[in-house]
Protein backbone atom coordinates (compact mmCIF):
# COMPACT_ATOMS: atom_id res chain seq x y z
CA UNK A 1 0.00 0.00 0.00
CA UNK A 2 1.28 3.43 -0.91
CA UNK A 3 2.36 5.68 1.93
CA UNK A 4 -0.40 7.81 3.40
CA UNK A 5 -0.09 11.59 3.55
CA UNK A 6 -1.85 14.11 5.74
CA UNK A 7 -2.56 17.78 6.34
CA UNK A 8 -1.82 18.57 9.99
CA UNK A 9 -1.76 22.35 9.99
CA UNK A 10 -3.54 25.12 8.09
CA UNK A 11 -3.06 28.87 8.08
CA UNK A 12 -4.63 31.76 6.20
CA UNK A 13 -4.09 35.44 5.63
CA UNK A 14 -7.43 37.11 4.99
CA UNK A 15 -8.37 37.40 1.32
CA UNK A 16 -9.25 40.72 -0.30
CA UNK A 17 -7.14 43.86 -0.27
CA UNK A 18 -4.58 44.52 2.45
CA UNK A 19 -2.68 47.73 1.62
CA UNK A 20 0.82 47.90 3.04
CA UNK A 21 1.20 44.15 3.53
CA UNK A 22 3.18 42.44 0.75
CA UNK A 23 2.22 39.06 -0.67
CA UNK A 24 5.22 37.41 0.95
CA UNK A 25 4.34 38.97 4.33
CA UNK A 26 0.85 37.53 3.95
CA UNK A 27 2.45 34.13 3.24
CA UNK A 28 4.60 34.52 6.35
CA UNK A 29 1.52 35.24 8.49
CA UNK A 30 -0.31 32.24 7.00
CA UNK A 31 2.75 30.03 7.59
CA UNK A 32 3.02 31.07 11.24
CA UNK A 33 -0.66 30.20 11.68
CA UNK A 34 -0.22 26.81 9.98
CA UNK A 35 2.78 25.94 12.19
CA UNK A 36 0.88 26.96 15.30
CA UNK A 37 -2.09 24.90 14.15
CA UNK A 38 0.19 21.86 13.66
CA UNK A 39 2.03 22.65 16.91
CA UNK A 40 5.43 22.50 15.23
CA UNK A 41 8.48 24.76 15.10
CA UNK A 42 10.14 26.02 11.91
CA UNK A 43 13.10 23.68 12.58
CA UNK A 44 10.79 20.69 12.08
CA UNK A 45 9.91 21.68 8.50
CA UNK A 46 12.09 19.53 6.23
CA UNK A 47 11.13 20.89 2.80
CA UNK A 48 8.82 23.43 1.20
CA UNK A 49 6.97 24.02 -2.06
CA UNK A 50 5.24 27.29 -2.81
CA UNK A 51 4.50 30.00 -5.30
CA UNK A 52 2.74 33.14 -6.42
CA UNK A 53 2.06 34.64 -9.82
CA UNK A 54 2.62 38.34 -9.12
CA UNK A 55 3.99 38.59 -5.57
CA UNK A 56 7.50 37.19 -5.77
CA UNK A 57 9.40 34.01 -4.96
CA UNK A 58 8.01 31.80 -2.22
CA UNK A 59 11.61 31.01 -1.18
CA UNK A 60 11.81 34.57 0.22
CA UNK A 61 9.85 33.15 3.15
CA UNK A 62 13.15 31.74 4.42
CA UNK A 63 14.22 35.30 5.27
CA UNK A 64 11.18 35.61 7.52
CA UNK A 65 11.13 32.11 9.03
CA UNK A 66 14.81 31.27 9.24
CA UNK A 67 17.57 30.28 6.81
CA UNK A 68 17.41 26.62 7.80
CA UNK A 69 18.96 25.23 4.62
CA UNK A 70 15.92 23.13 3.64
CA UNK A 71 15.06 22.46 0.00
CA UNK A 72 12.56 25.20 -0.90
CA UNK A 73 11.14 24.82 -4.39
CA UNK A 74 9.33 27.69 -6.08
CA UNK A 75 6.33 26.56 -8.10
CA UNK A 76 4.75 28.50 -10.96
CA UNK A 77 1.77 26.92 -12.69
CA UNK A 78 -0.81 29.66 -13.11
CA UNK A 79 -4.11 29.01 -11.35
CA UNK A 80 -2.88 25.52 -10.45
CA UNK A 81 0.18 26.84 -8.60
CA UNK A 82 -1.22 25.87 -5.20
CA UNK A 83 -2.38 22.48 -6.38
CA UNK A 84 0.96 21.86 -8.07
CA UNK A 85 2.77 22.73 -4.84
CA UNK A 86 0.55 20.30 -2.93
CA UNK A 87 1.09 17.47 -5.44
CA UNK A 88 4.83 18.08 -5.34
CA UNK A 89 4.81 17.97 -1.53
CA UNK A 90 2.77 14.76 -1.48
CA UNK A 91 5.22 13.14 -3.88
CA UNK A 92 8.13 14.41 -1.80
CA UNK A 93 6.62 12.79 1.31
CA UNK A 94 6.05 9.53 -0.53
CA UNK A 95 9.53 9.49 -2.01
CA UNK A 96 11.25 10.02 1.33
CA UNK A 97 12.47 13.56 0.71
CA UNK A 98 11.20 14.34 4.19
CA UNK A 99 8.47 13.56 6.68
CA UNK A 100 7.13 17.07 7.35
CA UNK A 101 6.76 19.75 4.71
CA UNK A 102 5.33 23.20 4.06
CA UNK A 103 3.04 24.11 1.15
CA UNK A 104 2.35 27.80 0.62
CA UNK A 105 0.53 29.90 -1.96
CA UNK A 106 0.00 33.65 -1.98
CA UNK A 107 -0.60 36.57 -4.31
CA UNK A 108 -1.22 40.26 -4.65
CA UNK A 109 -2.56 41.47 -8.01
CA UNK A 110 -3.15 44.91 -9.50
CA UNK A 111 -6.78 45.99 -9.79
CA UNK A 112 -8.93 44.93 -12.74
CA UNK A 113 -8.71 42.04 -15.16
CA UNK A 114 -5.38 40.25 -15.56
CA UNK A 115 -3.08 41.86 -18.11
CA UNK A 116 -1.92 39.25 -20.57
CA UNK A 117 1.53 38.96 -22.16
CA UNK A 118 0.57 37.30 -25.44
CA UNK A 119 3.98 35.80 -26.14
CA UNK A 120 3.82 33.90 -22.82
CA UNK A 121 0.87 31.97 -24.22
CA UNK A 122 2.11 31.57 -27.80
CA UNK A 123 -0.55 33.94 -29.10
CA UNK A 124 -0.22 36.29 -32.12
CA UNK A 125 -0.38 40.07 -31.67
CA UNK A 126 -3.68 40.40 -33.57
CA UNK A 127 -5.37 38.27 -30.89
CA UNK A 128 -4.77 41.02 -28.37
CA UNK A 129 -5.16 43.92 -30.82
CA UNK A 130 -8.66 42.77 -31.79
CA UNK A 131 -9.71 42.45 -28.14
CA UNK A 132 -9.64 38.70 -27.51
CA UNK A 133 -7.03 38.55 -24.72
CA UNK A 134 -9.56 38.35 -21.89
CA UNK A 135 -10.20 35.19 -19.91
CA UNK A 136 -13.74 36.36 -19.13
CA UNK A 137 -14.73 35.96 -22.80
CA UNK A 138 -13.71 32.32 -22.77
CA UNK A 139 -15.80 31.53 -19.69
CA UNK A 140 -18.76 33.37 -21.19
CA UNK A 141 -18.58 31.52 -24.51
CA UNK A 142 -18.14 28.16 -22.78
CA UNK A 143 -21.19 28.61 -20.52
CA UNK A 144 -23.25 30.16 -23.34
CA UNK A 145 -22.72 27.03 -25.43
CA UNK A 146 -23.23 24.78 -22.37
CA UNK A 147 -26.57 26.44 -21.51
CA UNK A 148 -27.64 25.91 -25.12
CA UNK A 149 -26.62 22.23 -25.10
CA UNK A 150 -27.99 21.27 -21.67
CA UNK A 151 -30.94 23.60 -21.12
CA UNK A 152 -29.46 25.59 -18.23
CA UNK A 153 -31.14 28.97 -17.64
CA UNK A 154 -30.00 32.31 -16.26
CA UNK A 155 -31.73 31.37 -12.98
CA UNK A 156 -28.93 28.89 -12.27
CA UNK A 157 -26.24 31.54 -12.90
CA UNK A 158 -27.98 33.91 -10.50
CA UNK A 159 -28.49 31.23 -7.83
CA UNK A 160 -24.80 30.26 -7.86
CA UNK A 161 -23.74 33.88 -7.33
CA UNK A 162 -26.35 34.40 -4.62
CA UNK A 163 -25.13 31.28 -2.78
CA UNK A 164 -21.49 32.34 -3.05
CA UNK A 165 -22.04 35.77 -1.54
CA UNK A 166 -24.30 34.34 1.17
CA UNK A 167 -21.61 31.80 2.13
CA UNK A 168 -19.03 34.61 1.99
CA UNK A 169 -21.13 36.62 4.44
CA UNK A 170 -20.54 33.81 6.98
CA UNK A 171 -16.79 33.70 6.36
CA UNK A 172 -14.69 36.21 8.33
CA UNK A 173 -11.68 35.55 6.04
CA UNK A 174 -13.59 36.30 2.81
CA UNK A 175 -13.05 39.46 0.76
CA UNK A 176 -16.73 40.10 0.12
CA UNK A 177 -18.85 39.42 3.20
CA UNK A 178 -22.07 40.98 1.97
CA UNK A 179 -24.95 38.85 0.69
CA UNK A 180 -26.74 39.96 -2.49
CA UNK A 181 -30.34 39.32 -3.48
CA UNK A 182 -31.19 37.67 -6.79
CA UNK A 183 -32.61 41.03 -7.97
CA UNK A 184 -29.34 42.81 -7.18
CA UNK A 185 -27.37 40.21 -9.14
CA UNK A 186 -29.71 40.42 -12.15
CA UNK A 187 -29.49 44.21 -12.04
CA UNK A 188 -25.68 44.22 -12.16
CA UNK A 189 -24.25 45.15 -15.57
CA UNK A 190 -23.73 42.50 -18.26
CA UNK A 191 -19.97 42.18 -18.83
CA UNK A 192 -19.72 39.18 -21.17
CA UNK A 193 -23.10 37.74 -22.14
CA UNK A 194 -24.59 35.77 -20.34
CA UNK A 195 -22.41 36.75 -17.37
CA UNK A 196 -23.03 39.83 -15.22
CA UNK A 197 -20.71 41.73 -12.92
CA UNK A 198 -21.78 39.94 -9.73
CA UNK A 199 -21.29 36.58 -11.42
CA UNK A 200 -17.52 37.14 -11.84
CA UNK A 201 -14.65 36.99 -9.38
CA UNK A 202 -11.83 39.56 -9.42
CA UNK A 203 -8.09 39.26 -8.88
CA UNK A 204 -7.35 39.91 -5.19
CA UNK A 205 -4.83 39.16 -2.43
CA UNK A 206 -4.38 36.49 0.18
CA UNK A 207 -2.24 33.59 1.37
CA UNK A 208 -2.65 30.01 2.52
CA UNK A 209 -0.09 27.69 4.10
CA UNK A 210 -0.39 24.00 4.91
CA UNK A 211 1.78 21.69 6.98
CA UNK A 212 1.79 18.21 5.43
CA UNK A 213 3.35 14.97 6.61
CA UNK A 214 3.52 11.20 6.13
CA UNK A 215 3.00 8.51 8.79
CA UNK A 216 6.51 8.99 10.16
CA UNK A 217 5.88 12.74 10.36
CA UNK A 218 2.56 12.15 12.07
CA UNK A 219 4.33 10.10 14.76
CA UNK A 220 6.85 12.93 15.27
CA UNK A 221 4.13 15.55 15.58
CA UNK A 222 1.62 13.42 17.46
CA UNK A 223 -1.37 15.10 15.83
CA UNK A 224 -4.75 13.50 16.48
CA UNK A 225 -6.68 15.66 14.04
CA UNK A 226 -4.86 14.91 10.80
CA UNK A 227 -6.83 15.09 7.57
CA UNK A 228 -5.83 12.48 5.04
CA UNK A 229 -4.91 13.42 1.46
CA UNK A 230 -6.66 10.65 -0.45
CA UNK A 231 -5.74 11.76 -3.93
CA UNK A 232 -4.29 14.68 -5.83
CA UNK A 233 -4.08 14.87 -9.64
CA UNK A 234 -3.17 17.50 -12.19
CA UNK A 235 -3.81 17.20 -15.91
CA UNK A 236 -3.25 19.39 -18.94
CA UNK A 237 -5.74 19.67 -21.80
CA UNK A 238 -5.91 17.20 -24.65
CA UNK A 239 -6.51 17.92 -28.33
CA UNK A 240 -10.06 18.97 -29.15
CA UNK A 241 -11.23 20.62 -25.93
CA UNK A 242 -12.37 24.25 -25.70
CA UNK A 243 -9.84 26.21 -23.65
CA UNK A 244 -8.93 29.71 -22.62
CA UNK A 245 -6.38 31.66 -24.72
CA UNK A 246 -6.81 29.89 -28.05
CA UNK A 247 -7.27 31.07 -31.62
CA UNK A 248 -8.83 27.80 -32.72
CA UNK A 249 -9.77 24.34 -31.55
CA UNK A 250 -10.40 21.04 -33.27
CA UNK A 251 -13.97 19.73 -33.42
CA UNK A 252 -13.80 16.55 -31.32
CA UNK A 253 -15.50 14.78 -28.44
CA UNK A 254 -12.56 14.90 -26.07
CA UNK A 255 -13.30 14.86 -22.33
CA UNK A 256 -12.60 18.21 -20.64
CA UNK A 257 -9.35 18.43 -18.69
CA UNK A 258 -11.23 18.62 -15.38
CA UNK A 259 -12.85 15.27 -16.16
CA UNK A 260 -9.42 13.76 -16.84
CA UNK A 261 -8.01 15.09 -13.56
CA UNK A 262 -11.11 14.01 -11.60
CA UNK A 263 -10.96 10.46 -12.91
CA UNK A 264 -7.27 10.22 -12.02
CA UNK A 265 -7.97 11.53 -8.53
CA UNK A 266 -10.92 9.19 -7.87
CA UNK A 267 -8.77 6.30 -9.04
CA UNK A 268 -5.91 7.29 -6.72
CA UNK A 269 -8.35 7.56 -3.82
CA UNK A 270 -10.12 4.33 -4.70
CA UNK A 271 -13.55 5.98 -4.43
CA UNK A 272 -16.29 7.25 -6.73
CA UNK A 273 -17.94 10.67 -6.94
CA UNK A 274 -21.00 9.38 -5.04
CA UNK A 275 -18.88 9.30 -1.86
CA UNK A 276 -18.10 13.02 -2.02
CA UNK A 277 -20.24 15.09 0.34
CA UNK A 278 -18.67 18.54 0.08
CA UNK A 279 -16.89 20.22 -2.86
CA UNK A 280 -14.95 23.38 -3.58
CA UNK A 281 -15.05 24.00 -7.35
CA UNK A 282 -13.34 26.63 -9.49
CA UNK A 283 -15.93 29.40 -9.83
CA UNK A 284 -14.09 32.05 -11.78
CA UNK A 285 -17.67 32.95 -12.62
CA UNK A 286 -21.07 31.39 -11.93
CA UNK A 287 -21.03 29.28 -15.07
CA UNK A 288 -17.74 27.58 -14.20
CA UNK A 289 -19.18 26.15 -10.99
CA UNK A 290 -22.13 24.73 -12.93
CA UNK A 291 -19.98 23.10 -15.61
CA UNK A 292 -17.40 21.82 -13.12
CA UNK A 293 -20.14 20.05 -11.10
CA UNK A 294 -20.66 17.71 -14.02
CA UNK A 295 -17.05 17.67 -15.24
CA UNK A 296 -15.96 16.34 -11.82
CA UNK A 297 -18.64 13.64 -12.00
CA UNK A 298 -20.64 15.02 -9.06
CA UNK A 299 -23.77 15.08 -11.25
CA UNK A 300 -24.89 14.43 -14.82
CA UNK A 301 -24.61 17.17 -17.44
CA UNK A 302 -27.87 19.11 -17.39
CA UNK A 303 -28.91 18.14 -13.85
CA UNK A 304 -27.20 21.15 -12.26
CA UNK A 305 -30.04 23.65 -12.44
CA UNK A 306 -32.43 21.45 -10.49
CA UNK A 307 -29.77 20.61 -7.89
CA UNK A 308 -28.90 24.29 -7.43
CA UNK A 309 -32.45 25.68 -7.40
CA UNK A 310 -33.62 23.07 -4.88
CA UNK A 311 -30.78 23.97 -2.51
CA UNK A 312 -28.81 20.72 -2.79
CA UNK A 313 -25.56 22.69 -3.19
CA UNK A 314 -26.27 25.13 -0.34
CA UNK A 315 -24.75 24.78 3.14
CA UNK A 316 -27.71 22.68 4.33
CA UNK A 317 -28.03 20.61 1.14
CA UNK A 318 -26.81 17.09 0.41
CA UNK A 319 -23.79 18.31 -1.60
CA UNK A 320 -22.66 21.75 -0.37
CA UNK A 321 -20.44 23.52 -2.93
CA UNK A 322 -18.08 26.46 -2.37
CA UNK A 323 -18.93 26.70 1.28
CA UNK A 324 -16.49 29.57 1.94
CA UNK A 325 -17.94 31.71 -0.85
CA UNK A 326 -15.57 30.40 -3.52
CA UNK A 327 -13.67 32.69 -5.85
CA UNK A 328 -16.75 34.90 -6.19
CA UNK A 329 -16.60 36.00 -2.53
CA UNK A 330 -12.85 35.56 -1.99
CA UNK A 331 -11.49 36.89 -5.25
CA UNK A 332 -8.68 35.10 -7.00
CA UNK A 333 -5.15 35.56 -5.73
CA UNK A 334 -3.82 33.09 -8.29
CA UNK A 335 -1.10 31.48 -6.16
CA UNK A 336 -3.36 31.06 -3.11
CA UNK A 337 -6.71 30.26 -4.68
CA UNK A 338 -6.38 26.48 -5.06
CA UNK A 339 -5.02 26.13 -1.53
CA UNK A 340 -7.95 28.17 -0.17
CA UNK A 341 -10.19 25.31 -1.32
CA UNK A 342 -8.00 22.83 0.58
CA UNK A 343 -8.04 25.08 3.67
CA UNK A 344 -11.84 25.22 3.58
CA UNK A 345 -12.18 21.46 3.13
CA UNK A 346 -9.86 20.82 6.10
CA UNK A 347 -11.87 23.23 8.26
CA UNK A 348 -15.14 21.54 7.24
CA UNK A 349 -13.80 18.00 7.77
CA UNK A 350 -12.56 19.00 11.23
CA UNK A 351 -15.93 20.59 12.04
CA UNK A 352 -14.30 23.97 12.64
CA UNK A 353 -16.03 26.05 9.95
CA UNK A 354 -18.16 28.05 12.39
CA UNK A 355 -21.36 29.59 11.02
CA UNK A 356 -20.89 27.90 7.64
CA UNK A 357 -20.15 24.41 9.00
CA UNK A 358 -21.98 21.71 7.03
CA UNK A 359 -23.26 18.50 8.62
CA UNK A 360 -20.47 15.94 9.24
CA UNK A 361 -18.73 15.76 5.86
CA UNK A 362 -16.46 12.73 5.38
CA UNK A 363 -15.05 13.10 1.85
CA UNK A 364 -14.17 16.51 0.39
CA UNK A 365 -13.28 17.33 -3.21
CA UNK A 366 -11.55 20.41 -4.57
CA UNK A 367 -10.97 21.41 -8.18
CA UNK A 368 -9.08 24.24 -9.86
CA UNK A 369 -9.16 25.16 -13.55
CA UNK A 370 -6.75 27.62 -15.07
CA UNK A 371 -5.15 28.96 -18.21
CA UNK A 372 -4.26 27.63 -20.68
CA UNK A 373 -6.26 24.50 -19.87
CA UNK A 374 -4.98 22.78 -16.74
CA UNK A 375 -7.00 21.25 -13.94
CA UNK A 376 -6.05 20.07 -10.47
CA UNK A 377 -8.35 17.90 -8.34
CA UNK A 378 -7.82 16.63 -4.82
CA UNK A 379 -9.74 14.49 -2.35
CA UNK A 380 -9.42 14.79 1.43
CA UNK A 381 -11.04 12.64 4.11
CA UNK A 382 -11.20 12.52 7.90
CA UNK B 1 -7.59 46.48 -51.17
CA UNK B 2 -4.96 49.07 -50.45
CA UNK B 3 -4.87 48.44 -46.73
CA UNK B 4 -2.38 46.12 -45.07
CA UNK B 5 -3.54 42.96 -43.35
CA UNK B 6 -3.53 42.97 -39.54
CA UNK B 7 -1.23 39.94 -39.93
CA UNK B 8 0.03 38.53 -43.25
CA UNK B 9 -0.10 35.00 -41.91
CA UNK B 10 -3.81 35.13 -41.14
CA UNK B 11 -5.49 36.57 -44.22
CA UNK B 12 -5.33 35.90 -47.95
CA UNK B 13 -7.16 37.24 -51.00
CA UNK B 14 -8.54 35.51 -54.09
CA UNK B 15 -11.24 36.25 -56.69
CA UNK B 16 -14.02 35.82 -54.14
CA UNK B 17 -12.49 38.09 -51.51
CA UNK B 18 -10.58 37.54 -48.31
CA UNK B 19 -10.11 34.15 -46.73
CA UNK B 20 -8.57 32.84 -43.50
CA UNK B 21 -5.28 30.99 -43.85
CA UNK B 22 -4.70 27.77 -41.94
CA UNK B 23 -2.11 25.04 -42.19
CA UNK B 24 -2.62 21.31 -42.54
CA UNK B 25 -0.18 18.50 -41.86
CA UNK B 26 0.24 16.16 -44.88
CA UNK B 27 0.60 13.23 -42.49
CA UNK B 28 -1.87 13.59 -39.58
CA UNK B 29 -4.17 16.18 -41.27
CA UNK B 30 -4.22 18.42 -38.19
CA UNK B 31 -5.37 21.94 -39.05
CA UNK B 32 -3.95 25.01 -37.31
CA UNK B 33 -5.23 28.57 -37.40
CA UNK B 34 -3.23 30.73 -37.76
CA UNK B 35 -0.96 28.50 -39.85
CA UNK B 36 2.10 26.80 -38.35
CA UNK B 37 5.11 26.02 -40.52
CA UNK B 38 5.77 22.68 -38.83
CA UNK B 39 3.24 20.17 -37.53
CA UNK B 40 3.62 20.05 -33.76
CA UNK B 41 2.91 16.32 -33.75
CA UNK B 42 4.71 14.99 -36.81
CA UNK B 43 7.50 17.54 -37.15
CA UNK B 44 6.76 17.73 -40.89
CA UNK B 45 6.41 20.85 -43.02
CA UNK B 46 2.72 21.78 -43.30
CA UNK B 47 0.69 22.81 -46.34
CA UNK B 48 -1.30 26.03 -46.60
CA UNK B 49 -5.06 25.51 -46.31
CA UNK B 50 -7.48 28.32 -47.20
CA UNK B 51 -10.44 27.93 -44.82
CA UNK B 52 -14.07 27.97 -45.95
CA UNK B 53 -15.73 31.38 -45.82
CA UNK B 54 -18.97 30.03 -44.40
CA UNK B 55 -19.67 28.18 -41.18
CA UNK B 56 -22.01 28.08 -38.20
CA UNK B 57 -21.79 30.05 -34.98
CA UNK B 58 -20.60 27.65 -32.23
CA UNK B 59 -20.78 30.17 -29.37
CA UNK B 60 -20.56 33.89 -28.78
CA UNK B 61 -20.38 36.60 -26.15
CA UNK B 62 -20.30 40.35 -25.78
CA UNK B 63 -17.31 42.40 -24.68
CA UNK B 64 -19.13 45.08 -22.73
CA UNK B 65 -16.18 46.63 -20.86
CA UNK B 66 -13.04 48.11 -22.46
CA UNK B 67 -10.16 45.61 -22.66
CA UNK B 68 -6.81 46.76 -21.27
CA UNK B 69 -4.80 48.59 -23.94
CA UNK B 70 -2.27 47.34 -24.82
CA UNK B 71 -2.65 44.63 -25.95
CA UNK B 72 -6.05 45.93 -27.14
CA UNK B 73 -5.30 48.27 -30.05
CA UNK B 74 -8.60 49.15 -31.74
CA UNK B 75 -8.12 52.94 -31.81
CA UNK B 76 -11.77 53.73 -32.42
CA UNK B 77 -12.96 51.63 -29.48
CA UNK B 78 -10.18 52.86 -27.19
CA UNK B 79 -11.24 56.47 -27.84
CA UNK B 80 -14.96 55.85 -27.72
CA UNK B 81 -15.83 52.44 -26.34
CA UNK B 82 -18.97 50.59 -27.26
CA UNK B 83 -19.58 46.88 -26.64
CA UNK B 84 -18.61 44.49 -29.42
CA UNK B 85 -19.42 40.85 -30.14
CA UNK B 86 -17.11 37.91 -30.67
CA UNK B 87 -17.51 34.19 -31.05
CA UNK B 88 -16.16 30.89 -32.28
CA UNK B 89 -17.27 29.80 -35.74
CA UNK B 90 -17.28 26.13 -36.68
CA UNK B 91 -16.03 25.58 -40.22
CA UNK B 92 -16.53 22.55 -42.50
CA UNK B 93 -12.82 21.71 -42.15
CA UNK B 94 -13.52 20.51 -38.58
CA UNK B 95 -12.06 23.50 -36.80
CA UNK B 96 -13.49 26.36 -34.73
CA UNK B 97 -11.90 29.80 -35.05
CA UNK B 98 -12.17 32.93 -32.92
CA UNK B 99 -13.64 36.00 -34.61
CA UNK B 100 -15.36 39.32 -34.18
CA UNK B 101 -19.08 39.27 -35.09
CA UNK B 102 -20.73 42.12 -37.00
CA UNK B 103 -24.24 43.10 -38.14
CA UNK B 104 -25.97 41.26 -35.29
CA UNK B 105 -27.13 42.21 -31.81
CA UNK B 106 -28.16 38.97 -30.09
CA UNK B 107 -27.05 36.07 -32.28
CA UNK B 108 -28.40 32.56 -31.90
CA UNK B 109 -26.02 29.65 -31.53
CA UNK B 110 -26.03 27.58 -34.72
CA UNK B 111 -26.87 30.35 -37.21
CA UNK B 112 -25.00 30.30 -40.55
CA UNK B 113 -22.35 33.00 -40.81
CA UNK B 114 -19.86 34.17 -43.43
CA UNK B 115 -16.48 35.87 -43.43
CA UNK B 116 -16.22 39.60 -44.08
CA UNK B 117 -13.39 42.15 -43.94
CA UNK B 118 -13.16 44.39 -40.86
CA UNK B 119 -11.34 47.72 -41.00
CA UNK B 120 -9.39 48.50 -37.87
CA UNK B 121 -7.09 51.40 -36.95
CA UNK B 122 -4.30 50.22 -34.72
CA UNK B 123 -3.24 52.25 -31.69
CA UNK B 124 -0.96 53.92 -30.86
CA UNK B 125 0.30 54.83 -34.38
CA UNK B 126 -3.09 54.93 -36.10
CA UNK B 127 -2.16 52.43 -38.81
CA UNK B 128 -5.06 51.39 -41.03
CA UNK B 129 -5.29 47.59 -41.16
CA UNK B 130 -7.69 45.01 -42.45
CA UNK B 131 -8.84 42.31 -40.05
CA UNK B 132 -11.79 39.94 -40.23
CA UNK B 133 -15.22 39.31 -38.81
CA UNK B 134 -18.15 36.99 -39.47
CA UNK B 135 -21.70 38.18 -40.20
CA UNK B 136 -25.01 36.30 -40.35
CA UNK B 137 -25.88 35.03 -43.85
Amino acid sequence: MAERTYIVGIGIHKFGRTPGVSGIQQASIATAAAMEDARIQWEQVEFAFGGSQDAGNADTLLKFKGLSGIPFINVANGCATGGSALISAVNALKSGMGDIGLVTGFDKHEHGAFRVRLSDWGLPDWYGEMGFALTTQFFAMKINRYMHDYGISENALVAVAQKAFYNGSLNPMAWRQQAFSADEIIASPMLNYPLRKYMFCSPSEGAISLIVCNDAGLRKIGSRRAIQIRGCALNSRREGTFEVFTTCNQVANTAPVTTDASRACYEAAGIGPEEVNIAQLQDTESGAEIMHMAETGLCEHGDQEQLILTGKTSLTGSLPINTDGGCLANGEPVGASGLRQIYENVLQLRGEAGKRQVATPKMALSQVYGAPGISCVSLLSV
Amino acid sequence: MSKDWIDDKVLGLDDEGIYLRASQCPNCSQICFPPELQCNRCDLQTELLPLSREGVLWSWTTQAYPPKAPPFADQQLIENFSPFLLGFVELPEGIRVITRLQNVHTPEIGIPVKLTPLDITLAPNKQARQAFAFVPI
